[in-house]
């Protein structure tokens, strides 16, 4: 496994190149390019605000609900888009895989990559919003670095599983859609955790999201310590998870060419 | 005698491994129980969990509260420390009590609160559990919160 982590690092050009080319081609051709990646969100975030404060009426105690919202739709999405794309990041990549070699786990690293940068830049949006409504810079930030690193190696292990797995069971593309929009609402997405009873806690709180998004609320915007229980729950977790989804790829990754 | 060597090494390698995967499992469940079973909205503490009281005496216990809850929350807002008189058994001697002030705490914050605490009036080992309440609307305890411990014996 150590040779192989030593095998992507030399391949660290082409991790750079995929990334820098994935992040050009997501908008080419489209009038406002790059943009869309600061406006989807945006958008979304507009819809889901009317409709979860105006029509269902979810309220957030001290806190405008926009902006608690956008706190955990930023990191959501992140985990949202890069699973999605992971479905079909193998056979999109057929012709390369057929002809050239390259560890194959580039390709789904790529798309975790891709979409961190994605999701890092928005969230100068959501500094710039926190800093209008006078939340600022708190001792807490320091949290911010390590929740990153924990929801990216978390991200990357599910994207191990969804890429390979997709190639040997197409269905699972479609099926990944549904489990997302499912995900969605078991996440403290859309509204805050008290929302949930109590009795369903513990379940909810094994969803190694639920942390995560909590996380990133107590730091931007609760100004206070996340949990550092939970974190360490989903880093161990995502450890274990990562350990396991590498060993199914490379399992999986040697009849892609054969399967696509 | 270098296979033999290479065997021996293989198989402690081996051991080693199995050794470090089981210690990760354990911290992972040592870690995954305080994180499921935290609770939600207050930490209680006392400085001390076992007491003497008099019959009917009244007396102060230091609990330490943790507002766990993402606004900053007082007795203004309509939230008081109580408690709740179990007898030594478990079984439920007065429920409601005396209610105790405190001032803002701030979320994620703690405060020390002098909570205010009337022995029974019979002499005999007690549980007193030291609780909070939203004035009118709910005990935290029934929402599923671990409430403070005291042990108090009434002479």
């Amino acid at each position: 496994m150590l040779k192989d982590v030593l095998r992507i690092i030399e391949y660290k050009e082409m991790l750079k190149n995929n990334v820098r080319k994935e992040l050009r081609a997501r908008y080419k051709g489209s009038i406002l390019g790059f943009f869309w990646t600061f406006l989807n969100p945006l958008l979304q975030l507009v819809v889901y605000s009317i409709v979860f404060s105006t029509v269902i009426r979810v309220s957030v105690p001290s806190y405008n609900y926009t902006l608690f919202l956008f706190v955990g739709l930023v990191p959501w999405n992140f985990l949202s888009a890069s699973v999605q794309q992971s479905t079909t990041v193998i056979t999109s990549n057929s012709n390369l895989i057929k002809k050239i070699y390259f560890p194959r786990i580039i390709l789904p690293l790529t798309i975790t990559m891709t979409n961190l940068i994605n999701m890092l830049l928005t969230f100068v949006i959501v500094f710039i919003a926190l800093f209008i409504s006078q939340s600022y810079v708190n001792v807490w930030y320091v949290y911010l670095p390590a929740i990153i690193f924990i929801e990216t190696v978390f991200v990357f292990s599910i994207t191990l599983f969804v890429s390979s797995l997709t190639v040997y069971f197409r269905d699972l593309e479609h099926i990944v859609g549904i489990v997302l929009m499912a995900w969605t609402y078991l996440s403290p997405v859309l509204y805050p955790s008290e929302y949930i009873p109590s009795k369903a806690l513990g379940i909810f709180k094994m969803n190694p999201m639920f942390s995560i998004i909590e996380s990133y609320r107590d730091v931007l915007l609760f100004n206070r310590q996340p949990d550092t229980f939970g974190l360490l729950y989903v880093l161990m977790l995502s450890f274990m998870l990562l350990v396991v989804g590498y060993v199914v790829f490379e399992k999986l990754q040697r009849r892609f060419a054969e399967e696509i | 005698m270098d296979k033999n060597n290479n065997t021996r090494k293989r198989i402690l390698g081996k051991i080693i491994l199995v050794f470090i995967a089981i210690l990760y499992l354990l911290i992972f469940m040592y870690v995954t129980h305080r994180y499921i079973n935290a609770n939600r909205y207050w930490d209680i503490e006392l400085a001390s969990t076992n007491l003497n009281a008099n019959l009917g005496q009244v007396f102060t216990v230091k609990v330490n509260l943790k507002n766990k809850m993402y606004f900053p929350v007082s007795s203004n807002d309509g939230y008081f420390v109580s408690y709740h008189i179990l007898t030594e058994d478990g079984h439920m001697y007065t429920f409601d009590n005396e209610r105790t002030v405190f001032e803002e705490i701030k979320p994620g914050l703690s405060r020390e609160v002098d909570v205010l605490i009337k022995a029974p009036n019979a002499s005999g080992k007690y549980i007193i559990e030291i609780d909070i309440v939203k004035e009118g609307e709910y005990w935290f305890s029934d929402r599923g919160e671990k409430t403070g411990l005291l042990y108090l014996t009434v002479q």
